[in-house]
């Protein structure tokens, strides 16, 4: 045995690296939460990566300034993170009245949580990502120092995001909504005394697929889908369009293919809205 | 070209940082290159040291632990890659660009075959068929970087 292990150092040592992070796998799966070991060292991570994501964009704001263009490029990164406030609260104010009364109602029952209710936003940045990976998990750059707390829920100018996953000192992890396991709970409105409520999760292609808790709700291809406000997501943050339908008489069930109105693959500024389930 | 420990040390530095920051935003169909599994290649084309396959597992390590969702699937696909790799590469003539590409695109292959099976081992639902629509965008972008980080190189 051991003379075999003296021979074959190279393959012993490939097998004993696999079985070892095979052990770090599970105990990582069986876990929900990273330990302080794990924190600290992703901290040390983000605070590596913060000066390079300045760095990227000194050197993105530096070659469009050459063109005369710098001042307006300032600007726009101002007004970027003040739309994404501005759509937030506009689509929240998207609800009628009488829809808001309605839902004030069910509120305790449901687990009803307002945009309004929210007690802090923060506007963040994306400091690292990795456009290789299936995932869509990124590191923005504010943690519990900014208030930021686990569950907190990430939206931008486009939409809803998704939700942080661990939060640090003075960073956080998202994960998007595209996410398999990332439940969301939304709505259809048709007009203002039509709307139809369903469950969406990611597809495992990127996008986002789910069911209507009415089989005849009469959904169709280009519907806007927005947060219902059941659960963790604030109600009226737009999620995405609907671009299939599909009926399934057997199981009484009405599934949709819905495409995500965030473009994933372009985020820079966020905001993070600390709910009450997050603080 | 005789390779270092510093030098394997600053290559997946760079890498890691380059793959998990701002260049990750340059993308072609919506990929981005895979920076760490080509600095593997490219330092395996000049030296079978063990720092180089370890080097990469804990790129791996970092990666999943910053960015993914389990802990040591990205770490398990580069030490598989890395295995077959250290077999592998003694077929081919490592000095040459073309078989530096080809090992480039067969490993992007076997990393993303990897990645997804240990994913679906643990109840991840992300579909072959999506793997497949990005897969075309990996070998692209990894192979025309390896291609050219050899050629800078050689």
């Amino acid at each position: 045995m051991f003379k075999w292990i003296r021979e074959h150092r190279a393959i012993t040592c490939f097998i004993i690296a696999a079985v070892l992070l095979f052990a770090v796998l599970v105990a990582s799966y069986g876990s929900h939460e990273d330990s302080s070991y794990a924190l600290a060292l992703q901290a040390v991570v983000a605070e590596i990566h913060k000066p390079i994501t300045e760095l990227g964009k000194i050197l993105d704001r530096g070659t469009r300034g050459v063109f005369g263009f710098r001042s307006l490029v300032d600007e726009n990164q101002v007004l970027k993170e003040r739309v994404a406030e501005l759509e937030a609260e506009i689509q929240d104010l998207q609800l009628s009245q009488a829809e808001l009364e309605e839902l004030k109602l069910l509120s305790e029952a449901l687990n009803y949580t307002g945009v309004q209710e929210s007690k802090l936003k923060v506007a963040t940045s994306v400091i690292s990502m990795d456009g290789s990976s299936h995932f869509n998990i990124f590191t923005v750059d504010a943690g519990v120092r900014s208030g930021v707390g686990k569950d907190a829920v990430v939206v931008n100018g486009q939409g809803l995001i998704g939700r942080v996953m661990e939060v640090g000192q003075g960073f956080a992890k998202v994960v998007s909504v595209t996410d398999t396991n990332n439940n969301v709970s939304f709505r259809i409105y048709k007009s203002e005394t039509e709307s139809y409520l369903g469950v969406a999760s990611g597809d495992g292609q990127g996008g986002l697929s789910g069911y209507m808790l009415d089989a005849d709700a009469r959904v169709r291809v280009g519907d806007s889908v927005t947060t219902s406000g059941m659960g963790l997501y604030p109600a009226g943050l737009a999620i995405g369009t609907v671009t299939a339908v599909t009926e399934n008489s057997d199981a009484l069930l009405k599934t949709l293919e819905i495409e995500t109105a965030v473009d994933f693959s372009n985020l820079s500024k966020v905001l993070v809205i600390v709910t009450k389930d997050s603080l | 070209m005789r390779i270092r420990l510093g030098h394997i040390l600053l290559a997946y530095a760079a890498a890691f940082l380059l793959q998990t920051n701002w260049l990750s935003t340059f993308s072609v169909i919506g990929v981005s290159a895979n920076y760490v599994l080509c600095a593997l290649i490219l330092l395996n084309s000049y030296s079978e040291r063990p720092a180089v396959y370890a080097g990469a597992v804990l790129c791996g390590l970092l990666s999943d632990l910053c960015l993914g969702q389990y802990v040591g699937v990205a770490a398990l696909a580069y030490l598989a890659v890395s295995a077959v790799l250290r077999v592998v590469s003694r077929a081919l003539d490592q000095h040459n660009v073309l078989a530096v590409v080809y090992t480039a695109l067969w490993a992007t292959v076997l990393y993303e075959t990897i990645y997804w099976l240990i994913l679906i081992l643990f109840g991840g639902q992300y579909r072959w068929a999506y793997l497949l629509a990005r897969l075309p965008g990996l070998l692209f972008v990894n192979g025309v970087v390896t291609g050219i980080l050899k050629g800078i190189t050689r």
